[in-house]
């Protein structure tokens, strides 16, 4: 890794009550990197997101994007640093069509061409026939590639995917595939909390494994699959 | 295209017959009229927040009567300004206090926001009963202006300005998918990149300012105002039940609502001479909407949610 | 010196009373996620029906107050399920929506009685009227002092009901969450009739009392919907603990204001000290409220 990074959390803590939820993480993702989280539920994961993304705000630690210090920003300010976000349950804009929704997601960046991006997300994501049609009224299938298209209509140069692929389709499972290559391709750096196994291998570089709060173990696919601290965080024994 | 143009067919007509209405009826008419231009106008600036924002605002009277006695203050003997100066100075006071109480305000939720603006309200309503500046209890007269058609006209003007500025900045500008987002998900608006404080803040400005322009012209128009006449709880009533009965969130649902309710009102006033029997029928006018049709009477017009209303309503019978 | 010590036991007094009526608004919150506008109107009405019985069958209103429980509970039991169907439907925005549909109750009721029985005061005289007990430089008036222990046998009734018997188990879990508690076979939609027949009763007696001490116009409800609210808020949104103080709170910062800078200010003073704690601490004094959301 000789570039800087895009991203970089450097002893990032987050406690509920008294409750850890995330502590002391470093980690630092390369430009067009694709690095996948993976553990257990309760691990802090979605808690890391949304650290990233600014809907909660780190206790200590520093978070930096594209080596900028955007520790304790509003979300609005780190998304308009190039950060886009899904969430674990769809936070779909219930009340308008998938064709609004697009809309809506560039209304802080490119206005003008909106319409003809839009047009080209929903081909991409195979949407252009329910455009019409309110969130509200989307299978779960399609509420998640709506969510994934809101964030590629931002274009951001960092993007957190908060296990886009949970119950969906195969074939919608190869939709999002495709989406992540293509758009890693033109530049974009991904993180991505699944459970997937066979999609973090379609993908992924490298996997960090997290386990109450902290990433245990950081490495390739073959590499964790050999790890035991990997089989403990899944299988709770512990040392 | 078809519907475009029969859309333009059907906007051209309207404002032909508003624009002719006082030529051809009494001036009894001509008021009646004029009253249900400024609902009709109240209600859209509560629709911004109410609506679009999704955050029920129970204060809203309170801008009225701010627009009210600016320009009751202004045009007294003290003053004597002439009305249409008054008007930007009405829209800035209430637009600034807006802005001033909004962004704490606003972070209240639901019940919380809709509890906020109504205590805020009763604030002012109390001030105005206590102050020297506002007559206290005893009210302020104003210059009379007995010229039907001006006040007419000046309302028409107002409400279709208003209805015209709401349409472009909410359904065709930016500023409505902003509003929109963040009414359904105010953490997502906020990952897309969108400041929901701000923009909150915004649009409660536009609404109280909008709400102060027909208070100021109401004023003018009834020259007397007292508390209770400009910024009665009974005000804001009003609008949100002609919001709520138009069409929620709706471009122009609360003209709907403010036409059929206000001339419900008058026919009231005109048959038993009283209202107490018209305040409990704004309440079941509420409890059918929310139970029956809660896309207002505008829904009665697609087939689709039609179809829903009446689902709704074999379902609701309980 | 005295009129100070007068003027907090008046304001104590009158709090036990607005503790009434908040504790089941509190309730109704807790439970149905339902903020009632119509709490003003329920204590409005329960002053009416402790009027009209008394003069009608010519009893004490004292006499009456179970009857008043009794038709003010059946009422509840009835239109409760209406108001749980809005709070659960999957509309827009349910919490609004039921708001908006209790202040429509609201003002069914307010225009009704200036309908019925115009703006007319009604006086609701008991046997306690105008009594007094003197305990040193004090004068406790009597009708308040029942007034108080009536409501703080409520109070204590709601409490041995909520954390003594099942069903307060069941009221419990079911504040809790809905879904889980009706897996664990609470018949949630009888169990929320249940809660908001004890709300409405308790509330109409608690009209009866305000009605013996202040007497009742249909204006005087949106009052005591403020008076709800400012407790609610002040002791947390569905919290039960926090009533009683906040409600103490209420009953002596009125007495105060309007002894002492005059009952014109008593208004500005309630409703200004809501709006500001609503800014500066919106989970109530005590921080246990819920936020509630849209």
């Amino acid at each position: 890794m000789t570039a800087a990074p895009l991203l970089e959390l450097v002893g990032v803590h987050r406690a509920f009550g008294g409750i850890q939820a995330v502590r002391g993480v470093d980690l630092a993702v390369a430009p067009q990197e694709i690095v996948g989280i993976i553990g257990p539920n309760g691990s802090g994961k979605s808690t890391l997101f949304n650290l990233i993304s600014g809907v909660l705000a780190p206790d200590a630690g520093r978070i930096r994007v594209g080596g900028v210090d955007v520790t304790g920003w509003k979300p609005h300010r780190i998304a308009r640093a190039g950060v886009g976000r899904t969430f674990q349950i769809p936070a779909l804009f219930e009340h308008m069509t998938v064709l609004e929704n697009l809309r809506a997601a560039s209304v802080e960046g490119e206005w003008r061409t909106a319409p003809a991006r839009a047009a080209r997300v929903l081909d991409l994501l195979r949407l252009a026939a329910v455009r019409d049609t309110l969130a509200a009224d989307l299978s779960g299938g399609q509420q998640k590639l709506l969510e994934l298209g809101r964030v590629l209509m931002r274009e951001p140069r960092l993007i957190l995917l908060d296990e886009a692929t949970a119950g969906v389709h195969v074939s919608v499972r190869q939709v999002i595939l495709d989406a992540v290559k293509a758009r890693r391709e033109a530049g974009a750096t991904f993180l991505l909390i699944e459970h997937d196994m066979e999609f973090i291998r379609a993908v992924c570089d490298r996997i960090a494994v997290m386990n109450f709060g902290e990433i245990v173990a950081v490495g390739d696919f073959e590499g964790l699959l050999r790890d035991s601290r990997v089989m403990q965080a899944y299988l709770g024994r512990r040392t | 295209m078809r519907g475009t143009a029969a859309r333009a067919v059907l906007l051209a007509a309207v404002a032909a017959a508003l624009l002719a209405l006082p030529l051809w009826t009494s001036s009894y008419w001509t008021r009646i009229a004029t009253g249900a231009l400024m609902w009709a106008g109240l209600a859209c600036s509560w629709n911004i927040v109410g609506g679009y924002a999704g955050y029920v605002n129970f204060g809203h009277a309170a801008f009225f009567g701010v627009g009210a006695y600016s320009t009751a203050i202004l045009m007294g003997y003290d003053h004597e300004w002439p009305f249409f100066l008054t008007l930007p100075v009405g829209l800035a006071v209430a637009a600034a206090l807006a802005a001033a109480i909004g962004a704490p305000t606003l972070r209240l939720r639901g019940a919380y926001f809709a509890i906020a603006t109504w205590a805020f309200a009763e604030v002012l309503f109390e001030l105005a009963t206590l102050l020297d500046v506002t007559g206290g209890t005893g009210g302020l007269s104003l210059p009379p202006l007995l010229d039907e058609r001006f006040f007419y006209y000046t309302m028409l003007a107002a409400a279709a300005g208003t209805y015209a500025l709401a349409y472009v900045l909410l359904e065709r500008a930016r500023f409505g998918y902003r509003l929109k987002a963040l009414r359904d998900n105010e953490v997502a608006a906020e990952t897309m990149g969108i400041d929901t404080t701000r923009v909150k803040v915004q649009a409660f400005a536009l609404s109280a300012a909008l709400a102060a322009l027909f208070g100021s012209i109401y004023a003018y128009w009834v020259t007397f105002i007292d508390p209770p006449s400009v910024m009665g709880g009974d005000l804001t009533d009003q609008m949100v039940v002609m919001v709520l009965l138009g069409g929620l969130g709706h471009p122009w649902g609360p003209a709907l609502g403010a036409a059929a309710l206000y001339l419900v009102n008058r026919f009231f006033w005109a048959t038993w001479g009283d209202t107490a029997a018209y305040i409990a029928l704004l309440g079941i006018a509420i409890g059918a909407v929310v139970l029956f049709l809660p896309d207002g009477l505008v829904s009665l017009g697609s087939g689709r949610r039609r179809r829903g209303a009446l689902r709704a309503l074999i379902g609701k019978l309980w | 010196m005295d009129l100070f010590l007068q003027t907090a036991i008046n304001g104590l007094l009158i709090g036990g009373v607005f503790a009434a009526f908040s504790l089941g608004f509190q309730l109704a919150f807790g439970v149905l996620h339902v903020v009632d506008f119509a709490v003003g109107g329920w204590v409005m009405l329960g002053g009416y029906a402790g009027y009209w019985g008394s003069t009608l069958l010519g009893v004490d209103p004292f006499l009456l107050l179970p009857a008043t429980f009794a038709l003010f509970a059946a009422t509840g039991y009835l239109l409760g399920p209406l108001v749980y169907r809005v709070r659960a439907t999957r509309y827009a925005r349910p919490a609004l929506m039921t708001l908006a549909f209790t202040f429509g109750l609201f003002l069914v009721m307010r225009g009704g009685a200036l309908t019925f029985w115009g703006f007319d005061t009604r006086a609701v005289s008991t046997v306690a009227s105008g009594e007094n007990i003197r305990i040193g430089p004090v004068v406790v008036p009597l009708l308040r002092l029942i007034a108080f222990l009536f409501a703080a046998a409520l109070a204590l009734g709601l409490f041995a009901v909520l954390y003594r018997t099942r069903l307060g188990l069941a009221i419990r879990a079911t504040a809790q969450s809905r879904e889980y508690a009706g897996l664990m076979g609470v018949d949630v939609k009888r169990l929320s009739a249940l809660v908001y027949a004890l709300y409405t009763g308790l509330t109409g007696v608690a009209g009866v009392l305000m009605a013996a001490i202040y007497s009742v116009t249909p204006e005087t409800g949106l009052r005591y919907t403020l008076f709800a609210f400012f407790v609610a808020v002040l002791a947390g949104l569905g919290s039960v603990g926090g009533v009683l103080a906040a409600a103490l709170f209420l009953g002596v910062l009125e007495a105060m204001v309007a002894v002492y800078v005059g009952s014109s200010y008593s208004h500005l003073v309630v409703f200004g000290t809501l709006y500001l704690v609503l800014l500066l601490s919106p989970q109530g004094i005590l921080r246990r409220g819920a936020i509630a959301e849209s």
